[in-house]
């Protein structure tokens, strides 16, 4: 495929949006499972999907368009109230998201045409939904609506949907510049709007068009004003416009000729609680998404009536919508006021945020370090130089960097909930494969992390959440024998908890058996038969490698794979995990990361020449190691013993210790140790450079860094360092005895 | 001395030829020459004298296999440059593409060949 760049770039973003849009629907078909008659949800299903199919058919994805146009008309059923959402249909709509996933993903890796592969799988699923598109009814079996389960909200449903009769909409299109040039050509979206329905009228508005001189050939000055007579509902036209919309000018609004008609339904939808915003949006004659931006540009000011006048005025005043509409449903706000909370706008967020590109995003984030290191080596010469007006210069300067950095690094983090929700599909497909019945509960998805982190935390994360279900949870037969609800419950939950995110995976289900632990333990020669195990490193046995107690091995896991790539994969991650688990209530594995890979705060030490940066957040205080004291191997810390690491020896550095050395007291999952060092430098922020790959089976060291003075510096990795010491004595004590 | 089929007397004396015939695309890859062109054509009009009527430009569109908004605007901003020198640009011989594009935007030619402009029409 011969695509030029420009091209690519286009198709990247609607890669991005087409991932985002098969999220949608994955998500609405999860949540119909639960709440069949949310009507807002088979909407927003319905929208993604719609919307999905129109910017495919505007890339020619012919093979994309035509398998989301089938599910389209499912849903569209489902829409009109021919069809009931029952758990059968769900079924048969989910693996088409998942089909239409990869079909994104194929185009994404540049296929603009389907594999035979992905026909057949097409085929498959679509011979699967032809039940539920029964054009006649009675004549599959399509579950048809019987007149006992008329829930009312169905019922009274979006009357745009019902409405048969085609609706005039005036369409206003004003195209950005460098929509021509960005492959967005105009007579390809009235082309695609024509299919939508009939262009009734089209002028051309030829005004901006400007001198021969100044006409850049490859610039945008047209306009175009048109009538399109449709049944599609607002939502569908103004999708049209979603590649095209940052740049350009669109409006969309109802014709003369309907206002009776929406004023009416606004009216109705006003009577039956609704506000204004949404009573417009029900009706048809506002979009979602033109509510959220006219709400979000007028603040959070006067609730009630004021506020929602003051709306009404704005929208009037872009033209999105007449005000007869508007004057027909304020009347009728005033008194029935806010009974119903209104829900949360779907597309809120859509003005709030924008979109960046992870790279620039990367360099920002780079530069950021690099000025964070220039500052550092600017204060040691301020130092040097001792100038008070120069020190209190860079003071200054340092706490701006210090501002900058934070509100960079805050670029980086999105919240964690986005990975969590993946997994409800997961808990959904595999608790149907086992037969057992669990429930994911998440809470604490608004916890920010780096986005580097979400994107790597995902593997482990499954890893443990199938780990869960296939043992952890008992069959329900099992569990009916226990005062446990047949209903297991797994929980995902995040909190930051000191510079670090937590999270937390947390299951009802049977609990580890420590004793059987260990027996298999002893029976694999892992640990020795009298050894004494604290609970902590008992549970961690299940991260050996090859390690499994269970019986039988199940597709899923269970052949002792799987668990030890956790542990790796987080501490890769710069983090740890930890085991709780009461026998016959639950488990919660504890993940336990950094808040951010690419700067830590650090504290710098030195011994002999070289230079080592500890995590700050490791460390809990300094003490002096008093001079003559014994070369033993601890020291005694307030009545307690205190396991000393000597990183002189540790690293073999050359040289004579000084007559007075330090201890620098760090403390890793509940463990401490004293690091002696020579000198202690004090707190020093600093850019993590990962080691390279000829570095990275080395333990103990988890990065580098530049000092200001251009040295380099290595970052202690100070788990693997106080674990392996631990390790490291306890075989010595066993060699002893 | 030549007809042309609207009857009307044209000097071809030392005139440009104000024919010009478009191949290919019409469209955003070559929209920066085309431009050249069309203006190259519009200004090969002789300048109006106070006797004679100004000629019209032919543009010749039968071998036009694509033509997009950029094409589209190049086209309107060509009628516009020759009306106000008093001419007009005919688009004889549309190809299907041509066409196609034109009604979808509800743009016709009249009998000649012009642009009929700034005129809402109803289907």
């Amino acid at each position: 495929m011969g695509l030029d760049e420009d091209m690519a770039g286009v198709l990247a973003t609607f890669v991005t949006e087409a991932v985002e849009l098969v999220e949608d629907m994955e998500q609405g078909l999860l949540l119909l499972e639960s709440d069949p008659a949310s009507v807002e949800t088979i909407h927003a299903v319905f929208r993604a999907v719609h919307t999905l199919k129109g910017s495919s058919g505007m890339f020619g994805l012919d093979h994309l368009g035509g398998f989301a146009h089938v599910v389209e008309s499912v849903l569209d059923r489902v829409r009109a109230g021919e069809l009931d959402v029952t758990p059968e249909l769900v079924s048969a709509l989910l693996p088409c998201s998942d089909h239409l996933a990869a079909v994104v993903a194929g185009v994404q890796a540049g296929r603009l045409e389907a594999t035979a592969a992905e026909v057949a799988d097409g085929q498959v699923l679509l011979t699967h939904l032809e039940p539920f598109l029964a054009e006649v009814p009675g004549t599959g079996t399509a579950p048809v609506r019987s007149a006992g389960d008329n829930d009312p909200t169905v019922a009274a449903g979006d009357p745009v949907a019902t409405d048969p009769v085609p609706v005039r909409w005036d369409v206003s299109v004003r195209f950005g510049p460098d929509c021509l040039r960005n492959g967005m050509d105009l007579l390809a979206f009235l082309h695609y709007l024509a299919t939508l329905g009939s262009l009734a009228q089209v002028r051309l508005d030829t005004s901006v068009l400007p001198e021969v001189d100044e006409m850049d050939p490859e610039s945008c000055y047209l306009g175009v004003d048109l009538v399109l007579e449709t049944c599609a509902d607002k939502d569908s036209i103004d999708a049209v416009f979603d590649f095209v919309r940052e740049d350009s000018t669109i409006a969309i609004r109802a014709g003369r000729g309907q206002l009776d008609d929406l004023a009416e339904r606004a009216r109705a939808a006003t009577a039956t609680g609704h506000d204004l915003g949404d009573a417009l949006v029900l009706s048809g004659a506002l979009t979602a998404r033109e509510l959220a931006a006219a709400r979000l540009d007028l603040g959070t000011s006067a609730p009630g009536a004021d506020g929602e006048s003051a709306l009404g005025d704005l929208l009037v005043s872009r033209g999105l919508v007449l005000p007869e509409v508007v004057h027909g449903c304020l009347r009728r706000v005033g008194p029935a006021e806010p009974v119903v909370a209104t829900a949360p706008v779907v597309g809120a967020h859509d003005g709030q945020s924008i979109r960046v590109d992870a790279v620039r995003l990367d360099k920002l984030i780079d530069l950021v370090g690099e000025l964070v290191i220039a500052q550092a080596s600017a204060g040691l010469r301020a130092t040097a130089v001792g100038d008070v007006h120069l020190l209190e210069a860079h003071s200054e300067v340092m706490r701006l960097v210090e501002g900058v950095r934070e509100s960079a690094l805050s670029l980086r983090m999105v919240p964690i909930g986005t990975t969590f929700r993946r997994f409800e599909r997961v808990v959904r497909d595999v608790g149907a494969d086992l037969g057992k019945d669990v429930r994911l509960v998440l809470s604490g998805g608004d916890a920010e992390v780096d986005k580097a982190l979400v994107d790597r935390i995902g593997d482990p994360l499954m890893h443990l959440v199938r780990n869960s279900l296939d043992h952890a949870f008992e069959d329900p037969a099992e569990r009916g024998r226990t005062d446990k609800p047949s209903c297991g419950t797994l929980r995902l939950h995040a909190f930051h908890d000191s510079g670090n995110v937590v999270i937390e995976v947390i299951d009802d289900g049977r609990g580890l058996d420590r004793e059987r632990l260990i027996a298999k333990a002893v029976e694999r020669g892992l640990v020795e038969p009298d050894a004494v195990l604290t609970d902590q490193e008992a549970y961690g046995l299940i991260f050996e490698p090859g390690f499994s107690t269970a019986e039988s091995v199940s597709n899923l896991s269970g052949r002792g794979v799987g668990m030890d790539v956790v542990r790796r994969n987080v501490a890769a991650l710069r983090g740890t995990v930890e085991i709780e688990s009461i026998l016959g209530r639950g488990t919660t594995v504890r993940i336990r990361l950094p808040l951010t890979l690419a700067i830590i705060d650090g504290f710098l030490v030195g011994v002999g020449d070289s230079a080592f940066v500890l995590p700050l957040e490791r460390v809990t205080e300094c003490v002096e190691l008093r001079t003559g004291a014994s070369p033993r191997q601890c020291m005694e810390l307030r009545g307690a013993v205190l396991p000393l690491i000597r990183l002189r020896d540790l690293f073999a550095i050359p040289g004579q210790a000084p007559g007075r050395q330090n201890v620098v007291v760090v403390e890793h999952a509940g463990q401490r140790a004293g690091l002696v060092v020579d000198v202690l430098l004090g707190e020093f922020q600093t850019v993590i450079k990962p080691l390279g790959l000829l570095f990275s089976h080395l333990q103990g060291i988890s990065g580098s860094t530049i000092l200001g003075n251009g040295d380099a510096a290595l970052i202690l990795d100070v788990g693997a360092l106080v674990t392996r010491h631990a390790e490291q004595e306890r075989s010595r004590q066993l060699g002893a005895a | 001395m030549t007809a042309t089929g609207t009857g009307r007397t044209r000097r071809t004396v030392a005139a440009p030829p104000l024919l010009l015939a478009l191949e290919g695309e019409l469209d955003i890859q070559v929209a920066a020459e085309r431009k050249s062109a069309l203006m190259a054509l519009v200004d090969s009009l002789p300048v109006p004298t106070a006797d004679g009527p100004v000629p019209d430009l032919t543009l010749n569109l039968r071998q036009v296999t694509e033509l997009d908004t950029a094409g589209l605007q190049l086209l309107l901003l060509g009628s516009r440059e020759a009306a106000r020198r008093g001419a007009r640009l005919l688009l004889v011989d549309p190809s299907p593409a041509v066409t196609g594009a034109l009604a979808l935007v509800h743009l016709e030619l009249d009998a000649a060949g012009a642009l009929v402009t700034d005129a809402e029409t109803s289907r």
